[in-house]
């Protein structure tokens, strides 16, 4: 295995590790380092990986593990999951508590970008939820919160998705 | 019937209710409109998530792929050196803290830890001596230089590219605005003789050349005099850098002395910093004080100053009549100890028989006395024996490491450790050095252990063969570049020639090795964590 064939990997892979990056850390700047480091990680660790699997999720599993580790380096995890963490969540309407319209009646470009623009503590689950397909026990566990409130955020998110991407039809 | 409520709808929508429940919401939701139709809009929901967070975000260009250290950790690694060198002077200089290392160390890597401690020990003197004249100590430009460093870093990582520039101007006037002042230089120049008289005081560096120069006034910087004939009596307040056929000092001096001369004569003289004398002759009669190493190298020379470190000798003949607070290390003919004399540590001397070392009854050695023999032969480095093994071990160890690479392509990788990550990766090996040893030791008495410890010591003893080779590749591969036309049996070749030169040179040759075992046993074990990560990776 060299560098060339790497290489490859790298140009087909970038885009989806830098959305990635992009959509965890809520910055194109912290991304496009992040992706760097994410690439030069992979680099060293690439003779290890098993070539039948996919290289994509193995990439992007680094990602998102060093996307977790450089927020948890920031210290923002713990201020950021604080308010929640042994607390019992805000009450959820038992309706679904809104006239805004669905997620699904936006186009993708909106909602990456509604989701880009949500607070931490809501990116993070969706993210790792909708995007990796992780499980709430996972999700729970690299965001150091119980499982019980990870479902109470994903809720919360699609709220706040949705307000979100209503109020920029609306300003439109 | 009252519904669930929508926590538990989006966990059922989410695969994350439990069985139970699952078949407890399925029922209901069989004969619940309004649940039929919330399930549906959740389902719809994360289907549109999930396209929508899968799409490629636009990259007009993707940038070049970098394996290189980046430049932040560089800063950082300079910054940790510098900030490391400024606790390790002050200690050494301020507390007076004696830096040796255990023994036992010795029996580990023989030979090894004690020459590169040594050779440390005189270069930081060196150093120390280079710099630190005057105002000017190594401490106070090392702790300026430390945080300009670090704010660059810090700049650099957080304003990126766009402030690097400027923010590394905005570092240099710093630097410039906060160095040390420098003296002033004072450059006098005669064909035939230079006074500096005794009631005349130069503020400045002053550079005298003259066929004769004699120096009564003091100095308060550096003096560099250069001529026939030179005399020193005054004080001087950095160091002292004479050149003369017949050299004279009676001074008190608060530097350092490099002084060459076919004959010198030091009197009277306290020196704050090291003595580096080169000469044919060499006396002193009346006491002389050197707080710091003396490096002497004559043909005779009759010492009895008081030095405050270690004397490093290699003369045809020396006799020694004074008292050395640490070790007398000799090279050469014959040394005498008066009766006078005292050592506080160890003397060895390396001379052409034992007869050559006579040390008078009453002088005292508180340490060891070791004579080495020189052996008959000419010396080692002009023989072309000693040059065919050293090619051979280079060869071999360039055989070893296609061989290593060949087996463990992965090792290869192992070159795209930035600066931050070898600091760790080297302290790693230090620790790895030491440990594995002791460890293997304690499992063997265990009965199950036997097998286990004797494994552990042939594989260190492997590692510490290929640790140097591993350095000499990722030495290699630093220097050729980590680029498309990367050549890695080329880098192999170099970082390992290199290695092997760096490693032949006296004192620094040490050094070299010791650094290259331990940085190479760190890649090693670094190598072995991830290639244990990556076993347990779990596919995402």
């Amino acid at each position: 295995m060299n560098k060339a064939a790497f290489k490859a990997q790298y140009r087909a892979h970038y885009h989806q590790v830098f959305g990635l990056c992009r959509r965890m850390l809520g910055s194109t700047q912290d991304a496009e380092d992040a992706t760097q480091e994410v690439f030069m990680k992979g680099y060293r660790s690439y003779a290890h990986y098993r070539q039948h699997r996919p290289f994509g999720p193995w990439i992007k599993s680094i990602a998102s593990n060093y996307c977790i580790d450089l927020l948890r380096r920031r210290k923002r995890l713990a201020a950021v999951f604080s308010d929640i963490d042994g607390s019992q969540a805000e009450p959820i309407d038992t309706a679904l508590a809104t006239e805004d319209a669905l997620i699904n009646e936006h186009d993708a470009h909106s909602i990456n970008e509604a989701v880009i623009a949500l607070p931490e503590k809501y990116r993070l689950p969706i993210v790792m939820a909708y995007y990796s397909d992780a499980s709430y026990e996972d999700i729970a566990n690299k965001l150091g919160i119980k499982k019980n409130h990870v479902g109470v955020l994903l809720l919360r998110a699609r709220q706040q998705l949705r307000h979100v991407l209503n109020s920029t039809i609306a300003e439109i | 019937m009252n519904c669930p409520t929508l926590l538990v709808q989006s966990h059922y929508a989410d695969g994350e209710l439990d069985s139970k429940q699952a078949l407890v919401f399925e029922a209901h939701r069989s004969h619940c409109d309004a649940c039929k139709t919330r399930q549906h809009h959740f389902m719809m929901e994360t289907e549109a998530l999930k396209t929508a967070l899968r799409t490629d975000v636009e990259v007009l260009t993707v940038p070049q792929l970098h394996t290189a250290p980046s430049a932040r950790y560089a800063f950082l690694t300079i910054a940790l050196v510098i900030t490391g060198a400024v606790l390790i002077d002050i200690a050494w200089q301020k507390l007076g803290v004696a830096l040796s290392f255990p023994g036992w160390l010795n029996w580990l890597v023989p030979g090894v830890v004690d020459t590169a401690f040594n050779a440390l020990d005189f270069f930081a003197g060196l150093l120390q001596a280079a710099l630190g004249n005057g105002g000017r100590s190594l401490q106070t430009t090392l702790l300026w230089l430390t945080p300009v460093i670090l704010l660059f870093a810090f700049v650099h990582r957080h304003a990126r590219h766009n402030a690097s520039m400027p923010a590394l101007l905005l570092c240099i006037v710093v630097s410039v605005a906060y160095a040390p002042e420098s003296s002033a230089l004072d450059i006098r120049h005669d064909d035939d003789r230079i006074t500096v008289s005794a009631n005349e005081v130069i503020d400045d560096t002053l550079i005298v050349a003259a066929n004769e120069v004699v120096v009564e006034g003091d100095v308060s910087g550096d003096l560099i005099a250069v001529g026939e004939k030179v005399t020193i009596r005054s004080k001087i307040g950095g160091n002292v850098f004479a050149f003369a056929e017949e050299l004279e000092i009676e001074s008190a001096i608060n530097g350092t002395v490099f002084a060459l001369g076919e004959s010198v004569e030091i009197n009277d003289t306290s020196i704050s910093g090291n003595l580096f004398l080169a000469g044919e002759k060499f006396r002193n009669d009346s006491p002389v004080i050197i707080s710091g190493n003396v490096l002497l190298a004559a043909k005779d020379a009759e010492l009895g100053a008081d030095i405050g470190r270690e004397l490093w000798a290699a003369t045809s003949s020396l006799v020694f009549s004074g008292t050395i607070a640490k070790d007398l290390r000799y090279y050469g003919g014959e040394l005498e100890l008066s009766g006078q004399a005292k050592i506080g540590g160890h003397l060895r001397a390396m001379v052409a028989d034992e007869a050559s070392v006579k040390v008078h009854d009453t002088a005292q050695i508180l340490g060891e006395r070791t004579v080495e023999l020189v052996p008959e032969e000419t010396s080692k480095h002009s023989t072309f024996d000693y040059y065919f093994e050293r090619l051979m071990k280079l060869l071999a160890a360039f055989l070893f490491g296609l061989l290593l690479y060949w087996l463990l392509p992965s090792l290869r990788f192992m070159s795209a450790l930035d600066g931050r990550d070898l600091l760790g990766a080297s302290a790693l090996g230090a620790i790895a050095l030491i440990t594995t040893p002791l460890l293997a030791v304690l499992v063997m008495f265990t009965l199950i252990g036997l097998p286990i410890g004797i494994a552990a010591l042939l594989l260190w003893i492997i590692a510490l063969y290929a640790a140097p080779v591993v350095a000499g590749a990722y030495l290699g591969d630093a220097i050729l570049g980590n680029n498309e036309h990367h050549k890695p049996v080329l880098a192999l070749l170099l970082g390992l020639l290199i290695l092997f030169v760096l490693a032949s040179i006296p004192f620094v040759g040490s050094a070299v090795r010791l650094i290259a075992l331990i940085m190479g046993l760190g890649i090693i074990v670094r190598w072995l964590r991830e290639f244990w990560d990556a076993q347990n990776y779990r596919e995402a």
